[in-house]
C-alpha cells in the first residue's frame, strides 16, 4: 500500500527546497505535494480543478503550513480545515518565521497540532523535521 | 495696556441749572458725567449703558424720581445700579419708605453738600472700577483658560500622530524584518548545501569565501532576531504577577544549552524571591544576563557565576556576579545602550543588544538595571524588582 501524502503550503521556493530536501535527509519518502498560496491550499482540499484527481491528490495526512501566505492567509487556511470534521485526522504544522506569541496561540486555539519557526541553519532545520518524523511518521 | 475706561455716572433731575451745578460737583472724580433731563430720559440711557451710580431727583414732572427708580429696578440690566435719591425736601416717612423700596441705596436732601455728594458718588465709582478690574481680569484668565485648553488638545492630538505613528513604524520595521530573514535562511542554507557536498572540488580559498557567506547569513540572522526581540519588548503590554524567580532561574540554567557543569558552573546563593514581573520577559533577561557573563570570560577560563538576591524595601535586587574579563568605567556608562559593542565582534561575537533587551525589559516591569565591574575582576550585573 502507497504511503500517505503530505501537503506543504509554501509561497518561499527556497523554502520549498530546504523543506524537501530536509525530509529526503530524515528519511521521509512520503508522497509531497506542494501548493504556493492560501487558496491553492483551500482548492487543493476542496478538489476544485487542477486538484480534482483524487488519485493524484490524496487528501493529506500533513500539512506543513506557513503563516505569510498570498490571498489566503495561513491561520485562515488551518480555520477552514479545522471547521470541516471530515480532515479531522490530518495533521496541520505551522512551519513559521514569526515568533508572535500571538500567533502561537492562534495556531493552538484554531487547532494546529503544532507550532514550529523557521530555524536560520539546514542543520537545525533537519533536527527539527527529524522530531516531528519520530513523533507521527514512524509507521 | 490700556488705560482704564472712565466710569459712567447717570444724573437726572429736569432743572437744567440742577445738573450744571451737580457736574461741577463731580468732575473731580475724573469720570464719565452723563445728564438726563427726564425718567424717560434716564431710562434711555440705561438701555445702552452701564452706570456706576445713579442720581436720581425726586421731584420731576411726568415720571417722578420714585417711578424711575421703580422702572430702573424692573429691567434685568440696570437692577443692581445703586441709586441715590436727591430731593428738595423730606416730607414724609411714606416717601422715604417708598424710595428704599424702590431700591434707593441713599437720600440727600437739597441744597446738597458738595463734598457729602462726592464722597458718597466717590464710594460707587471706586467699587465700579474694582469691579470692573475684576471682570478684566476674569476675561484675561477665561481667555488664558481658552489658550491653554487649546493648546492641550493640540498637544493630545500631536501625541496621538506620534503614537499612531511610532505604531506604524514598529509594526512595518517587525515585518521588514521579518521578511529579511527569508533571503538569509536562503543564503545560508545553500551555502551549507556547498560546504557540504562539493567540498572536495573548491580550493580551500573558495571554501574559505562559502563559509563567510554562511556564516555571515547566521550573524545577520541573529542580529534581526535580537532586533525583534528588543521591539517585541518595547511593544508588548502584559501585566505584572508573581513569579517564582527561584524555579523560573533554575530552569533557565537547566534548560539553556551551554549554561551547565562542566562548561560553566553557575550557583544559586539560598533561595530567590518571589517577584512581580512577566514571566517570558524574566526568562529573556535571565539568559540574556546569564549568556553575557558565560560569553565574557578570557579563553581557557571556566565561566563561574553566583547569583543570589538582596532586599531593598519592597524591592528586591538579584546579583549576577562572574569571574568574567569585567568592564572599564568608561564603558558601564553605555553598556546598556542599543548597539553598543565595547569589544571588536571576531573576539567575543554578539549583536550589541542583549543588554538594551534587558533594560527595555526591566523598565517596562517597573524595575532597573546596573552594573559594578573592575576590568580583570569579574562583573556584577542586577536585576531590581518589586516583590510578589
Amino acid at each position: 500500500m502507497s504511503k500517505k501524502t503530505i501537503l506543504i503550503v509554501e509561497d518561499t521556493e527556497d523554502d520549498v527546497f530546504f523543506l524537501k530536501r530536509a525530509l529526503k535527509d530524515s528519511g521521509i519518502d512520503h508522497p509531497l505535494n506542494v501548493v504556493v498560496d492560501g487558496q491553492q491550499a483551500l482548492d487543493y482540499f476542496e478538489g476544485k480543478g487542477e486538484y480534482s484527481d483524487r488519485s493524484k491528490h490524496p487528501i493529506p495526512f500533513l500539512v506543513l503550513l506557513d503563516l505569510k501566505l498570498p490571498y489566503v492567509m495561513g491561520l485562515d487556511v488551518l480555520k477552514w480545515i479545522r471547521e470541516r470534521t471530515e480532515h479531522n485526522s490530518t495533521l496541520i504544522v505551522v512551519l513559521t518565521s514569526s515568533q508572535q506569541n500571538r500567533d502561537m496561540e492562534e495556531t493552538f486555539r484554531l487547532g494546529g497540532n503544532a507550532y514550529l519557526i523557521k530555524p536560520p541553519s539546514r542543520a537545525k532545520l533537519l533536527e527539527m523535521i527529524e522530531s516531528l518524523r519520530d513523533k507521527w511518521l514512524e509507521e | 495696556m490700556n488705560p482704564e475706561p472712565k466710569i459712567n455716572i447717570l444724573m437726572v433731575d429736569d432743572e437744567p441749572a440742577n445738573l450744571v451745578a451737580l457736574e461741577a460737583t463731580l468732575e473731580v472724580l475724573g469720570q464719565n458725567l452723563v445728564r438726563a433731563s427726564s425718567g424717560k430720559d434716564a431710562l434711555r440711557h440705561l438701555l445702552d449703558q452701564d452706570f456706576a451710580v445713579i442720581l436720581l431727583d425726586v421731584q420731576m414732572p411726568e415720571m417722578n424720581g420714585i417711578e424711575t427708580a421703580v422702572a430702573i429696578r424692573e429691567r434685568e440690566r440696570s437692577r443692581h445700579i445703586p441709586v441715590i435719591f436727591l430731593t428738595a425736601r423730606l416730607n414724609t416717612d411714606d416717601m422715604v419708605f417708598k424710595g428704599y423700596s424702590a431700591g434707593a441705596v441713599d437720600f440727600l436732601t437739597k441744597p446738597l453738600q458738595p463734598d457729602i455728594l462726592r464722597a458718597k458718588v466717590e464710594v460707587f465709582v471706586e467699587l465700579a472700577l474694582v469691579r470692573q478690574r475684576l471682570q478684566n481680569e476674569i476675561a484675561e484668565r477665561t481667555r488664558f483658560a481658552a489658550e491653554i485648553s487649546k493648546l492641550n488638545d493640540e498637544l493630545a492630538e500631536k501625541n496621538r500622530t506620534l503614537i499612531e505613528t511610532v505604531e506604524e513604524l514598529e509594526s512595518y520595521s517587525y515585518s521588514i524584518s521579518h521578511d529579511m530573514r527569508a533571503p538569509l535562511r536562503s543564503m545560508h542554507g545553500f551555502s551549507q548545501i556547498l560546504l557540504d557536498e562539493c567540498q572536495s572540488s573548491l580550493s580551500p580559498e573558495h571554501q574559505s569565501y562559502l563559509r563567510k557567506i554562511n556564516s555571515g547569513a547566521l550573524r545577520l540572522d541573529r542580529l534581526i532576531q535580537d532586533v525583534l526581540s528588543y521591539s517585541m519588548v518595547s511593544r508588548t503590554k502584559f501585566k505584572l504577577q508573581p513569579i517564582n524567580l527561584d524555579r523560573l532561574t533554575r530552569d533557565v540554567i537547566e534548560q539553556y544549552p551551554g549554561f551547565q557543569l562542566p562548561e560553566v558552573d553557575i550557583q544559586i546563593e539560598r533561595v530567590l524571591p518571589e517577584v512581580m514581573a512577566n514571566e517570558a520577559t524574566l526568562t529573556q533577561c535571565i539568559s540574556n544576563l546569564l549568556g553575557n557573563a558565560i560569553k565574557f570570560v578570557e579563553p581557557e577560563i571556566t565561566p563561574k557565576i553566583r547569583i543570589r538576591a538582596e532586599a531593598i524595601g519592597n524591592e528586591c535586587r538579584i546579583w549576577f556576579s562572574d569571574n568574567g574579563i569585567g568592564i572599564s568605567a568608561m564603558d558601564l556608562d553605555r553598556i546598556f545602550g542599543i548597539f553598543v559593542k565595547i569589544h571588536p565582534a571576531e573576539k567575543y561575537g554578539g549583536t550589541g543588544i542583549g543588554l538594551s533587551i534587558v533594560r527595555k525589559a526591566a523598565e517596562k516591569m517597573g524595575g532597573k538595571v546596573g552594573v559594578e565591574s573592575t576590568p580583570g575582576q569579574g562583573s556584577r550585573f542586577w536585576l531590581q524588582l518589586k516583590k510578589a
